[in-house]
């Protein structure tokens, strides 16, 4: 039986000629897990060493210390076993423009080594999933960039990978093709493939990434769950957004004085947003509700209060350019 | 402040001064002047005048030299640019066409120029070893430099008009045929006009002024024994006034001709999109009618790779017919219908003239066929995604040059039929000359990886740069064969050699000299794939 771990990564460490792309000797290596049938979203700033790792893992590099193993093989000693469960996309469009969609699927299902009849009906599988079914006689240098992508992405899968290694592909895409690549993705985590995707447009990851790895200078800043990273909530502390139909003063006024309440912000004028911090231990939610109800709030939505990725970001990578 | 005219001029000097490409580059060239200066003087004894043979030798290389690497050098100046779409983003910063041409070609110009001046030293000497004098060296090279200047610019006026490097390259071959045409039509006009006195003093100066341009007999002149004419011979000032002229031509033209960026879907091979997609297009409708589907590739093969540089990138079924066509019909022709029309020559010298040809021809297709095979994955950036493939970069690299010798095929049967019609027509002689003809197969597969091994190193040229340097290190490496057979024979023998001996042990060179080049071939191969692995790494 499988490891529920899909990638292991240990220790990891990388140098180029003058800096290190990965790890550090003061900080040591970069370590992380990604989960079987997850979307691991892959963050971090120019330089922090993401597309050195997504080419560890592609088995394009090799690592110069520490371990990296994928479905539990190490991608050095079982470079080949890896490459056939794996599907690379770069962060570049490298495509063969004089072929056909058929063609350029049809060529990398044949390198893989399916027959002709398994390749026939995966190809349809493939273009019918990316929306592609109508344009498969299409040259791919006619498509559109968003259509090159979804190109790009029916050749990732054309050998049935159980784990996608995507390096930044939403970039370059309009706004449609971008929702729409992520539709896909979605659908392929449903389908039970685990996605392990570099990006810089957090807001999509957001709402995409069940698990999220931020990666600076060379160093991991967080590894763990999107919603673990969101959350404003330390454990004692946790916190939630009150909208009322209308300002409302006694609402808050009898909020203040719950036990286990921390703190109550009053709402800006002209808004009945009101924002709570209190003990989960000592009052539960429910209380609350009530409280608001008694003293004779309407209320409109009762929400955590979370982080939106781009703050979390923020505070964990630091600024300026890596020298 | 210095003048933008000269700003992408001097940009470019400077990045020729600080590549250490540029060095390697001319201590290669000197090494190799060295090594032939010392295998001349090691058969000192054995050649008349061996100062003479050593400065025929490295100007005829030279001339070689300059014609193949210079095409692809020069002509690339502009075109690069529009194939890579930067000719817009270059105007953008308000450079004039004049300003572009100077930075992008005579640059270029100025560093083929030195490349040539700095070997003046070496071939100087040609005068200590006998049979040259400062003059002819003199001369020789104002003939050099002046072709390299009408050139340059002849494949700047291509690179304006063609959208392509390989258009401007084909616009240089067709220049050298258009002004034989000329010169044809010239002489024949007057003839014609031998009643008109100005007329025909005007056509025949014409004529004498186009066939002055040409470099090779005025090599010939000044390499001839007695040349006492001046240094800067007619050829000299043919071939500057043409190189201006092109060069104002392309100024002229580079507005009007700039824009135009080349056509991706277009590859030969290919079916136009028109054909495929059941659109209805005039020209579809007419492909269609014509039944052009049969060009269209078949479904992938089990060896995938195969398939896909065989069709993708040499032309599939379209190139191999045509390569058949005319690599046959080059052997049927020559070995047929030269001695039917009353040639003087034996039928032995007419095979081994299409031999040789087929050989030239040949190597120039390998060159060019086997220089693309990776260059093309690199510049497009499709190599990452066969790395990632359940095969080793080996595996890739051994399945793109299977798919390479696929598409050569036509060339390498008629080239062998070529040769076997040479060794039947020798008779006895034929076994010494098979050994010859094995060493010239390790020559090409030596060629083969050279120019694999600049592909990945040069962006541009590897083709014409491989070949030359093969050639001439072949033939370099052939005389050293020659000559240490030839002392070690010696030296074994305690009598002296019969001429019989002798020769036959001249004949061992080319086993020894294959051997040689199949070992470089190898170490190459190991070179080639480390250099693979590391743009892998490195894209």
């Amino acid at each position: 039986m499988e490891t529920e771990t899909v990638i292991a990564i240990q220790d990891l460490r990388h140098r180029y000629k003058q800096h290190f792309a990965l790890g550090s000797p003061a900080s040591g290596g970069v370590s992380f897990t990604v989960e079987r049938k997850s979307i691991h979203g892959f963050v971090g700033p120019n330089g922090a060493g993401k597309t050195t790792t997504l080419k560890i893992l592609a088995t394009l590099l090799k690592p110069q210390a520490g371990s990296v193993g994928v479905f539990g093989h190490d991608i050095v000693k079982d470079c080949k076993a890896v490459r056939r469960r794996i599907g690379f996309m770069p962060d570049h469009f490298s495509m063969y423009r004089q072929m056909t969609v058929f063609e350029y699927l049809d060529f990398f299902g044949a390198a893989y080594g399916l027959g002709l009849a398994e390749r026939d009906k995966i190809i349809g599988d493939v273009l019918a999933l990316t929306d592609m079914a109508g344009r498969k006689d299409d040259l791919i240098n006619g498509l559109s960039r968003g259509m090159q992508q979804r190109v790009s992405l029916a050749r990732v899968l054309v050998h049935d990978p159980d784990l996608l290694l995507l390096d930044e592909p939403a970039s370059g895409l309009d706004p449609r093709a971008r929702i729409e690549l992520m539709e896909i993705l979605e659908e392929l985590r449903r389908l039970g493939k685990t996605i392990f995707i570099s990006s810089h447009i957090l807001s999509e990851l957001a709402t995409l990434c069940d698990h999220v790895t931020i990666l600076d200078r060379g160093e991991v800043k967080y590894t763990g769950t999107m919603r673990g990273l969101i959350a404003t909530s330390d454990g004692a502390t946790t916190s939630y957004q009150l909208t009322l139909a209308a300002e409302h003063p006694a609402t808050g006024d009898a909020l203040s004085k719950l036990s286990g309440m921390k703190r109550v912000t009053p709402p800006l004028p002209n808004e009945a947003r009101y924002t709570i911090s209190f003990d989960p231990a000592q009052l539960s939610i429910n209380a609350i509700l009530g409280c608001v109800l008694e003293a004779g709030g309407q209320v409109v939505s009762f929400t955590e209060d979370v982080k939106h990725l781009n703050q979390a970001f923020m505070d964990l990578t630091e600024p300026g350019v890596r020298t | 402040m210095r003048s933008p005219l000269l700003a992408l001029f001097i940009r470019s000097l400077r990045q020729d001064m600080r590549s250490g490409a540029t060095y390697w580059a001319r201590a290669g060239l000197g090494a190799f002047f060295l090594l032939v200066l010392l295998l001349f003087a090691l058969t000192n004894s054995w050649l008349g005048a061996p100062g003479r043979w050593f400065f025929l030798s490295i100007i005829a290389l030279q001339m070689v030299s300059i014609t193949f690497v210079g095409l692809s050098y020069f002509a690339s100046a502009i075109a690069e640019e529009k194939e890579e779409q930067t000719l817009g983003l270059l105007r953008m910063t308000g450079l004039d066409p004049l300003s572009i041409l100077l930075g992008k070609s005579t640059s270029r110009l100025c560093g083929a120029l030195l490349f040539v001046t700095a070997q003046l030293p070496f071939t100087i000497f040609a005068i200590t070893l006998g049979g040259v004098s400062l003059r002819e060296i003199a001369a020789a090279y104002c003939t050099l430099l002046a072709f390299t200047f009408l050139l340059c610019n002849v494949a700047l006026l291509g690179s304006v008009l063609a959208r392509r490097t390989a258009g401007a390259v084909a616009f240089c071959l067709c220049t050298p045929v258009l002004l034989g045409l000329v010169w044809g039509l010239l002489v024949g006009a007057q003839q014609w006009l031998s009643g008109y006195s100005q007329m025909h003093w005007v056509l025949g100066r014409m004529a004498a002024v186009i066939a002055a341009a040409e470099p090779v007999a005025r090599l010939r002149e000044v390499l001839g024994t007695g040349f006492s004419g001046s240094p800067i011979g007619r050829q000299v000032i043919v071939d500057v006034a043409f190189g201006l002229g092109c060069f104002l031509l392309a100024w002229a033209l580079f507005e009007r001709l700039c824009d135009r960026a080349p056509d991706k879907t277009f590859a030969l091979g290919r079916v136009p999109p028109a054909v495929r997609n059941k659109g209805p297009t005039a020209a579809g409708n007419v492909l269609r009618r014509v039944n052009l589907r049969w060009l269209l590739p078949p479904r992938v093969w089990e060896k995938a790779l195969l398939w896909k540089d065989f069709y993708f990138l040499h032309g599939g079924r379209t190139a191999f017919v045509i390569r058949s066509v005319l690599y046959g019909s080059a052997v049927l022709f020559s070995a047929w219908s030269l001695p039917a029309a009353g040639t003087p020559m034996s039928q032995a010298g007419v095979s081994m003239g299409v031999s040789s040809i087929l050989s030239l021809v040949f190597s120039i297709d390998l060159a060019v066929t086997i220089g693309r095979i990776f260059r093309v994955e690199i510049n497009e950036q499709t190599f990452t995604t066969l790395a990632v493939l359940p095969c080793s970069i080996r595996e890739i690299a051994n399945r793109k040059l299977l798919a390479c010798l696929l598409a050569l095929a036509p060339g390498a049967v008629c080239m062998i039929a070529g040769q076997i019609l040479f060794l039947m027509d020798v008779g006895k002689q034929g076994a010494i000359l098979f050994v010859s003809l094995l060493s010239d197969w390790a020559t090409d597969i030596l060629l083969g990886f050279v120019v694999v091994w600049f592909s990945l190193h040069l962006k541009r040229g590897a083709a014409p740069l491989g070949w030359v340097v093969t050639k001439a290190l072949g033939a370099v490496s052939m005389g050293i064969c020659e000559v240490v057979i030839m002392l070690t024979a010696l030296a074994v023998s305690k009598n002296g050699l019969s001429t019989q001996r002798m020769v036959s042990s001249v004949f061992l060179a080319p086993a020894l000299f294959g051997l040689l080049a199949l070992g470089a071939a190898w170490m190459l191969r190991r070179m080639g794939i480390g250099k693979l692995e590391e743009i892998v790494r490195e894209n």
